[in-house]
């Protein structure tokens, strides 16, 4: 037999200016099922919450309402004040009589009368409710950050840092990502491998972060703090233990002419390789698809011969290694389009036509030209030097709607580059506008305008073309009301659009995370939650969930790493208990679930599996649904959903919510 | 003397925005009018229909019904599948002859205390108009009335 | 087609037929046969409306594992919604029915059965089309009046749910009494949301077969409920009931641009 207890508050005079609180007390004690009713000035306050707890105690109450403010202001007191007096806590509901009645409503008989039906819904509500406990899900502290380029490595370090295990995986033979292939980072112009790799080298000398190149993810199964993870270390056919990292290998291996995917093309690499000098792990590995002897039957075997400590060892197969984590940190960046998205403009006709990237190869000390700008042609230095900002973003017509949001600056980065390298140079930019939003950002800018003298052409190019050995670039200056301008270029920059990885999609997949029409991934919250997914336990750092530039992106990735370091900070995982279940009883009935799973599609969170009923032996009765209380986030769509009731929400059940509508509805309103 | 005829309005709101809202009309101090009482879901996928039915049998003269707007909603997607089970459910009632007017959905986010008064409002305006839902109330008594009751005292 | 029945029978591809037999010059009754001997009862005929699909739930069946069915394209479109809402996992089931030329068609599988009935899907039917116009045209006064009308007739007696093949809710929304949601008195309010509660679940299921209108005892066109719900479902949302073996439910499913006009 229920005994609820009544707690109107005047709220000051916050409620009681408007509302009879002292006749609402009185009816609502008048209500069934209500053991006792009072009226007090400041129930959130200590005194307040002491007359709650004696009351609970003393009248021996097995569920409270307390008519006061929101339960988004003190729904929480409340519930800690009735777990004090020794009831569950989820027996506390509140009725809104302030913000939804008093404060919005005159003096009034009318007024009151809200009130108490409000009480008197809540206490219906109650009567229905109960005891929930907190949700423990145990947790495994080794997080896994997917992606080795900047994001992935700032987040490992903070949470390596932290005290905790990390496992990194990249999928090339280096970690570094794209920060490894510019030359200078804006808006400082510091050289980027220099800030780039000491990080790299405290990723691979930490003891806690267990690091794996040259590998992917194969599958992930699993919820939060219970991940497994499958990795596959593809066949590096040298083996790490022995190679010293001599070089003797690439340096005598005949198969030379393998475009250079670090150089953007723009020079080419051996079959065995590092990708750069500075790589970490810095030990080659061989491209079997490009080696001579993997394609052409056993012949070559030069690096065999002669590596010193015999660490070359063709006969290695790729190896799947299963690991738990608890956490997962998705960094696994983004691309630039290589195509010629603007047949316009002629990229891949002519080799002096590049993009971004390989503008940053020639300008990077250690790229095919040694720092200097030439021309991929000839060799030459360009005399004149056109940048094209926005060639291939915020175009609807062309299916990128998106601002790329790099570009700006590194064109003016490039811009500045070349200039500073050929003081008699020619530099143009045609641009639409200038999005130079970040700290000391615009001044960068105005710097190349200023003091490099860089021309600024407001206005789009509508084709490139060759005369004469000359790359022509028509384009209009719109400033100049739309005048046409031609430039007899020698080289030309295309700032192309920062899109998705190609195999962005198949990694969202694989972790179950949701991604737009873009490839980019989901974040939670656009606003509130721009690291969480939607997936629980799956977070995201970088360029893989939007384009963005350095110093997001190390924000983002060490945000990732608190998320992370929260759910590693308990022993175990605690949820809100309200979640969705699905009945069971005993046989031969186990449940009313049909196993139609209509609610495992609606299920924002895949938190709804299949369990398979059966008998002693072993015979499949029935599929039925059950619902993973570590994943549910408590939203009900699916209870709404289910014909015939099988699956009810925890705190908001068919029976509460239907008892608070008839409590309202069956007294005078 | 009768008292004039007030509507007996039910909210079905979300928590995380309609819920908000209308806290958000109280901080602000916005008035509107008495008729109309909020019942409180996680979620407006968490709506069940039979609510609404059972809200006009039992005396409801008006329903509102109102979430997140969307691609807004707190758990993503919860406001989709709500608004695709009203299209269907305000079709099947429109063809059953249910006055649908009497039913108001709505869009209203935590930052949107002025649209949920106006909202209130206008709803009460619109049913106070249209008086109170007799038909189904008198679903039962149709036949009841019907009966000879003469015959039946004979 | 009683050959090929005594033959599934015989060589054991089926343990129990479900098909129609003669019912001394009435229509014909659906009938149960386990052996070949049995086969040469069945009948096959314009006359054979049942949607026999609905005894796939039954225990009995269920035990049996191995059906043969014998089906007019109502029944395999069932089917193919039982299948896209995983029901009938644990039958293997081979169907017999008669194509539009007359001639005995079998199969045996569920990928056989899916390219058959999309190959051979039937429009709305004449009779329903032309209620639904009328139904449509009238006021929304004069359609309230109608239903008040008809569903006043209405006993509670289930026997729409019983034949329904979509309705297999082991304890059904009616039978719940903690919340009790739906009046089981035959007052008229409650028939209103029991016939509305129906028809939301079956809307974006059910395949029209009109079997529920056809057996209502007090003669309400129940069927116009549901062929109403799926018409809109369908011109909404798109997607067909009882097309594919995966299930195309326009109420689990969402697009972001859904469209409607009536949300503040």
């Amino acid at each position: 037999m229920a005994r609820i207890g009544v707690f109107i508050c005047h709220c000051g005079e916050n409620i009681s200016a408007t509302i009879d609180v002292e006749k609402v007390a009185k009816l609502a004690g008048k209500l069934s099922g209500v053991a006792y009713s009072v009226d007090y000035k400041y129930m959130c306050s200590d005194p307040g919450q002491t007359l709650i707890v004696d009351a609970i105690k003393e009248h021996k109450l097995t569920g409270i309402v307390v008519g006061a403010c929101s339960p988004r202001m003190h729904e929480g007191t409340f519930r800690k004040a009735a777990e004090k007096a020794g009831i569950n806590p989820y027996f506390c509901e509140m009725a809104n009589i302030r913000e939804h009645c008093s404060w919005v409503h005159p003096k009034s008989d009318e007024t009151t009368r809200k009130a108490l039906d409000i009480v008197r819904t809540m206490v219906e509500k109650v009567k229905n409710n109960t005891a929930l406990f907190p949700i423990k899900v145990p947790i495994t502290k080794t997080a896994l950050v997917i992606g080795g380029g900047i994001a992935g490595i700032q987040a490992a370090l903070d949470i390596a840092n932290s005290g905790h295990q990390v496992i990194m995986v990249e999928k090339t033979p280096s970690i570094g990502g794209h920060m490894s292939q510019l030359s200078e980072t804006f808006p400082t112009l510091d050289c980027s491998q220099c800030i780039l790799t000491p990080r790299m080298v405290e990723v691979a000398q930490h003891p806690n972060i267990t690091l794996h190149t040259f590998a992917t993810v194969e599958s992930v199964t699993g919820f939060i703090g219970n991940f497994e993870v499958d990795i596959r270390l593809k066949a590096k056919s040298v083996d790490f233990e022995k190679c010293t990292g001599c070089g003797s290998c690439w340096q005598k291996c005949p198969s030379k002419k393998i475009p250079d995917e670090f150089n953007a093309g723009m020079s080419f690499r051996t079959a065995i390789y590092t990708p750069f000098p500075q790589a970490v792990p810095n030990k080659p590995v061989i491209d079997r698809a490009n080696c001579t002897w993997f394609t052409k039957g056993g012949k070559c075997g030069v690096c065999a011969k002669i590596c010193p400590t015999g660490a070359i060892d063709y006969n290695t197969e790729d190896t799947i290694l299963s690991v738990k984590v608890g956490s997962i940190v998705t960094a696994t960046g983004f691309d630039i389009k290589h195509s010629d998205f603007f047949p316009e403009y002629g990229y891949g006709k002519h080799p002096d036509i590049i993009d971004g990237l390989q503008f940053e190869r020639l300008a990077s000390a250690s790229g095919p030209t040694g720092g200097e700008i030439r021309r991929p042609s000839d060799g030459k230095e360009p005399e004149t030097v056109v940048f094209l900002a926005c060639a291939g973003s915020r175009d609807k017509a062309k299916g990128i709607e998106y601002c790329s949001k790099i570009c700006c600056m590194y064109t003016a980065k490039h811009a500045m580059l070349y200039k500073h390298k050929n003081h008699h140079g020619k530099a143009h930019v045609f641009y639409m506008d200038i999005r130079s939003a970040g700290k000391s950002y615009d001044e960068f800018v105005r710097r190349a305008i200023e003091e490099d003298d860089v021309n600024y052409i407001r206005g789009r190019v509508s084709k490139i073309y060759e005369k004469n050995g000359k790359l022509m670039v028509v384009g209009v200056d719109t400033l100049l009301g739309a005048k046409p301008v031609t430039i007899e270029a020698d080289m030309v920059v295309l700032a192309t659009a920062v899109v998705a990885n190609e195999d962005a999609e198949s990694v969202a997949q694989k972790l179950h995370i949701s991604y737009d029409k873009h490839k980019f991934f989901a974040e939670a919250h656009p606003k509130l939650k721009p690291v969480e997914t939607n997936t629980a336990g799956i977070t995201l750092a970088g360029a893989c969930q939007s384009a963005k530039d350095i110093p997001e992106t190390v924000a983002q990735a060490s945000a990732a790493a608190a998320k992370t370091i929260i759910l590693f900070s308990g022993s175990e995982l605690t949820r809100e208990p309200v979640v969705a279940t699905v009945n069971r009883s005993a046989a031969p009935v186990f449940t009313t679930c049909t196993g139609c799973f209509l609610c495992q599609e609606v299920c924002p969170y895949q938190a709804i599996e299949r369990e398979e009923i059966r008998d002693r032996a072993g015979n499949l009765l029935m599929n039925a649904a059950k619902v993973n209380a570590g994943l549910c986030q408590g939203c009900g769509t699916c209870v709404a959903m289910c014909r015939n009731k099988s699956i009810d929400l925890q705190g908001f059940s068919n029976q509460q919510m239907l008892s608070e509508v008839m409590g309202l509805l069956n007294e005078p309103f | 003397m009768a008292e004039p005829f007030e509507p007996k309005i039910v909210a079905f709101v979300c928590n995380w925005c309609t819920y908000a809202g209308a806290d958000l009309a109280g901080t602000s101090r916005t008035k509107y009018e008495t008729n109309v009482r909020i019942i409180r879901f996680p979620c407006t996928g968490r709506i069940d229909f039979m609510l609404l039915i059972k809200a006009f049998q039992n005396g409801a003269d008006g329903i509102i019904v109102s979430g997140c707007h969307p691609n807004d909603c707190h758990y993503t997607s919860g406001n989709f599948h709500a608004r695709r089970r009203w299209i269907v459910f305000k079709s099947m009632l429109d063809f059953m002859g249910f006055p649908t007017e009497r039913i108001t959905f709505s869009w209203v986010s935590a930052a949107e205390g002025k649209k949920w008064a106006e909202l209130v409002n206008e709803t009460t305006d619109s049913v106070r108009a249209l008086g109170p839902f007799t038909e189904y109330k008198n679903l039962d008594f149709t036949t009841f009335n019907q009966m000879d009751h003469e015959a039946i005292a004979r | 087609m009683q050959d090929k029945a005594a033959e599934l029978l015989k060589n054991g591809t089926v343990n129990l037929l479900i098909g129609f037999s003669e019912d001394l010059g009435k229509r014909p009754v659906p009938c149960f046969i386990e052996t070949a001997e049995e086969a040469n009862i069945l009948v096959f005929n314009q006359e054979c409306k049942n949607n026999l699909s609905v005894y796939l739930h039954k225990k009995e069946v269920k035990d049996a594992v191995k059906i043969g069915l014998v089906s007019n394209i109502a029944t395999l479109r069932s089917v193919m919604q039982l299948l896209s809402e995983n029901q009938l996992w644990s039958l293997t089931i081979t169907y017999l029915t008669v194509n539009t030329a007359g001639a005995l068609v079998v199969l045996s599988s569920a990928e056989e059965l899916e390219a058959y009935v999309q190959a051979n899907f039937p429009t709305c039917r004449a009779e329903d089309k032309e209620m639904l116009d009328k139904l449509n045209a009238m006021t929304r006064a004069e359609r309230w009046a109608y239903w008040k009308d008809q569903l006043s007739e209405c006993v509670k007696c289930y026997a729409c749910r019983a034949v329904c093949p979509m309705c297999y809710c082991t304890v059904c929304t009616t039978e719940c009494n903690q919340p009790q949601w739906i009046k089981t008195s035959a007052e008229t309010s409650g028939n209103f949301e029991y016939h509305t509660m129906r028809a939301m679940h079956l809307g974006g299921r059910c395949i029209n077969c009109g079997e529920c209108g056809r057996i209502c005892p007090a003669g309400i066109p129940v069927h116009l409920l549901t062929a109403q719900m799926n018409l809109e479902i369908e011109q909404e949302f798109g997607g067909k009931t009882g097309w594919s073996l995966k299930s195309e439910y326009a109420m689990n499913s969402f697009k972001p641009g859904d469209k409607e006009n009536f949300i503040k």
